[in-house]
């Protein structure tokens, strides 16, 4: 299916749009160019709505809670909400074209939800010689474009990205993409076609033993028993061998997760690690406080006295020297003259008798001296306290001081240094769960012991088969000698001939589907994917080095020695969307379906070349073997800025979307009615009209259509 | 076009495994299985499908019988 062209009234604020699509193979992009609440979510809900009812829209919210007519629509007043979509399908038969429209009746309510009157739908093909119209229109539409698939169709950045990561369960997101692959290559109904045939060919070989009678009937329904038997062995096989799967994939989580907490240390090494820090630190606040002592005696000491008084006692000191060469002082006479009077004797050498003129002399001699001379006394006393001085150095107090000091400087560096170190171990322990890792050990242990079960009982199933695949080859033979010596009609013998046939085609057909065209997306996604991000298809050093999908259908990816990335966690969000889309246009084109790739918004995330490479990838031309494809992207201006000269050679189609609700902020040409509502005109990004200029557009260096009509 | 093209292509390749009753079985066979898998869409019963299944093994069966002349028997 390709669409052609949408028109949609009264969807919220779509009041009348009309869009027309590319659909031509050689220019397959249609670029809808609109701003954030212009109605690009709207026309992406009406289109979803047009081709399958509400019932597509309940995973958006409640049918009772959706409102489609606009907000501004007065209560009691009927508002008829119409999609009219037009469309070509190509099949074997050649190309038609055909027409789906649906109406509904929404009367809005002073309070409360709408009153909604039935759907109406009708398909149509359109002919040269009229409409006819087509019954069952959703099985028809179910057929080109099946409903399930939805999110495959039409999508936005967001859901892109949540197709393969995201917050849904990483199971829920694999089985989307074990529905896609199985709906779009024809697995899917191939299998259910293979149980069909069986059953049928049941009936057709209970028939033919039935008609023969006697040992046959017999013999068939035994095999038809071990059969049963057998399918149910292996139903149960790979019942159990998903399961296994399911473990090993949770157990895979698990011990990420867990590594992840111990990646930040185990937390006995945390705690000794804290223990010792908190030593340290203890040991260094006592070297602190030696330190401050010193420093403080050091301060009271008179080395610092010295130090500060240094020049004047110098000046001081000199002086006093220069009265002790004058002999001034040291005041010695007075000893002198003391130690004669003790001794006796002059020192001329004449007796000093108590009663002596002599003695009398030299003691008024020593009173003379004594009273006159009390300066000369201080200075001889400071002389003899300054030799004390003279003793200390100067450089003492300094050197002491300098070293105190550099031991501060030192002590407070291994402080703060091993403070911080604290601090680190201290948030690591905080970040560690111990509550978790005990849950996680004890899962995982739990985990294990299920495995083990597991692995058991695939083993007992495994010796079962032999035995009951051996019974049923046994009966088998017995059943073909039977048949031969048997009477069935000739009629019923190629009627079976000709189910087995089928059936054989039917697995046949699978069996190549599941395989072969399940790895050509796979080499198809990993290239795809590769051209986007800009990995090098022979690098194996980048962080990706290749993507794939299992055999069980799920998408692996690959970094360096072959270790699996967790999409979520491990590949940025550019790269998500880009392995997303690369998902779907692979599928798509392995598939052959013809079927729109509807994008809203889907460049966020993503800028400079990836966003090049990106939007070149899912837009460029299917080669003449390839099939045709339609991509419709509804862009804002910031998404288009750098990759227009791709959307200048790509695009087969414009249409711009604009609000009347952004006048006067961003619009720059009032509208001529009031009612809030959104208008489309046929802008391309390289343009502006009336309807869509915004103020930013000069500066963008867009051209100005005059042909618009507001 | 249904969106699963690949069946009919590959049943035209897979189906020259199989032995040729009469001129066309192979494209009756081819045809029978693709109605089979688009019909899965109109039919949600499996009773439904196995009788149009039925049906169709019957008409290429008798061709088969007309044209053929027998069984693999």
């Amino acid at each position: 299916m390709r669409i052609q062209r949408i028109r949609v009234h009264n969807f919220k604020l779509l009041r009348d749009i009309d869009i027309q699509l590319s659909i031509d193979p050689a220019k397959p992009l249609t670029v809808i160019r609109a701003e954030n609440a212009s109605g690009k979510t709207s026309l992406h809900y009406a289109i979803i709505w047009g081709l399958y009812g509400m019932d597509a829209l309940k995973n958006i919210a409640s049918p009772r809670d959706i409102r489609f007519s606009s907000k501004a629509a007065p209560a009691g007043s009927p508002v008829l909400i119409e999609v009219v979509l037009d469309f070509q399908i190509t099949d074997e038969a050649g190309t038609a074209d055909y027409r789906l429209t649906r109406h509904v009746q929404e009367t809005p309510q002073a309070t409360g939800p709408v009153d909604r009157g039935r759907e109406v739908v009708k398909l149509s093909k359109l002919t040269a010689a009229g409409d006819k119209e087509l019954d069952q229109p959703e099985s028809w539409l179910d057929q080109w474009l099946p409903k399930r698939l939805v999110d495959i169709f039409f999508t936005n950045g967001d859901d892109v990205q949540k197709f393969i990561t995201g917050k849904q369960e990483a199971r829920l997101r694999q089985e989307k993409v074990h529905l896609a692959i199985e709906s779009l290559l024809g697995i899917r109904q191939l299998r259910t076609a293979v149980v069909d045939i069986e059953a049928v060919q049941r009936t057709l070989d209970r028939k033919a033993a039935r008609d023969a009678g006697g040992k046959l009937e017999r013999v068939t329904s035994e095999l038809e028993k071990l059969e049963l038997a057998l399918k149910e062995i292996d139903d149960e096989y790979e019942r159990l061998t998903v399961r296994l799967g399911n473990i090993e994939k949770n157990q895979s989580r698990k011990t990420r997760e867990l590594e992840s907490i111990r990646g930040i240390g185990e937390l006995d090494a945390i705690n000794q690690e804290i223990q010792g820090l908190e030593q340290d630190l203890a040991s260094l606040e006592g070297y602190r406080r030696k330190n401050l002592a010193t420093m403080t005696g050091l301060l009271r000491s008179e080395a610092l006295s010295w130090t500060l008084a240094c020049g004047p006692l110098t000046m001081a000191l000199a002086r006093l020297d220069k009265l002790t060469d004058l002999r001034k002082i040291p005041k010695t006479s007075t000893q002198i003259l003391e130690d004669r009077l003790e001794l006796g004797v002059c020192i001329c050498g004449e007796t000093l008798d108590p009663g002596s003129t002599h003695r009398d002399e030299v003691a008024k001699l020593l009173a003379e001296q004594q009273g006159r001379d009390p300066i000369a006394d201080r200075l001889t006393d400071l002389r003899y306290r300054a030799k004390a001085l003279r003793s200390v150095n100067q450089q003492d107090f300094t050197e002491a001081h300098a070293e105190a000091l550099g031991d501060f400087a030192k002590l407070a560096d291994s402080i703060r240094s091993k403070t911080t170190a604290l601090q680190a171990a201290k948030e690591r322990r905080a970040l560690i769960d111990e509550e978790r890792v005990r849950e996680l050990t004890e899962e995982l242990a739990e985990l294990d012991r299920k495995k083990g079960d597991v692995n058991f009982k695939l083993g007992t199933l495994d010796t079962r088969r032999v035995t009951v695949q051996y019974d049923c080859d046994q009966k088998r033979e017995e059943k073909r000698n039977a048949e031969r010596n048997a009477n069935i009609s000739r009629d019923l013998a190629v009627r079976r001939d000709v189910g087995l046939d089928l059936l054989s085609l039917a697995r046949a057909v699978q069996e190549q589907l599941e395989g072969p065209y399940v790895q050509r997306v796979s080499n198809r996604l990993d290239r795809m994917f590769k051209d986007i991000i800009g990995a090098d298809n022979g690098d194996t050093t980048g962080v990706i080095t290749s993507t794939s999908i299992t055999s069980s259908f799920d998408i692996v990816v690959s970094s360096q020695h072959d270790n699996k990335l967790d999409p979520d966690f491990e590949v940025n969000g550019a790269s998500q969307r880009a392995l997303t889309l690369a998902f779907v246009w692979s599928l798509m084109e392995v598939a052959g379906t013809v079927a729109p790739r509807f994008i809203d918004t889907p460049l966020g995330m993503v800028s400079g070349t990836t966003k090049e490479r990106m939007v070149e990838a899912i837009t460029r031309p299917p080669a003449p073997d390839e099939t045709p494809y339609q991509v419709v992207l509804l862009l804002t201006r910031s998404e288009l800025a750098g990759v227009e000269h791709i959307l200048d050679e790509r695009a087969g189609a414009f249409n711009t979307l604009s609000s009347s609700q952004h006048y006067p902020l961003d619009l720059v040409y009032k509208w001529a009615e009031d009612e809030p509502h959104s208008r489309s005109c046929g802008c391309s990004h390289r343009e502006q009209c009336k309807i869509c200029a915004r103020r930013q557009d000069n500066d963008l260096g867009l051209r100005f259509r005059e042909e618009s009509v507001v | 076009m249904a969106t699963t093209p690949r069946i009919r292509e590959v049943a035209r390749v897979e189906v020259k495994h199989l032995p040729l009753r009469y001129e066309g079985y192979h494209e009756d066979l081819i045809d029978a299985l693709d109605e089979i898998t688009r019909q899965q869409d109109h039919m949600t019963s499996s009773r439904q499908r196995q009788e149009l299944i039925t049906k169709l093994v019957e008409k290429v069966g008798s061709m088969a019988a007309s044209l053929g002349g027998g069984s693999d028997q």
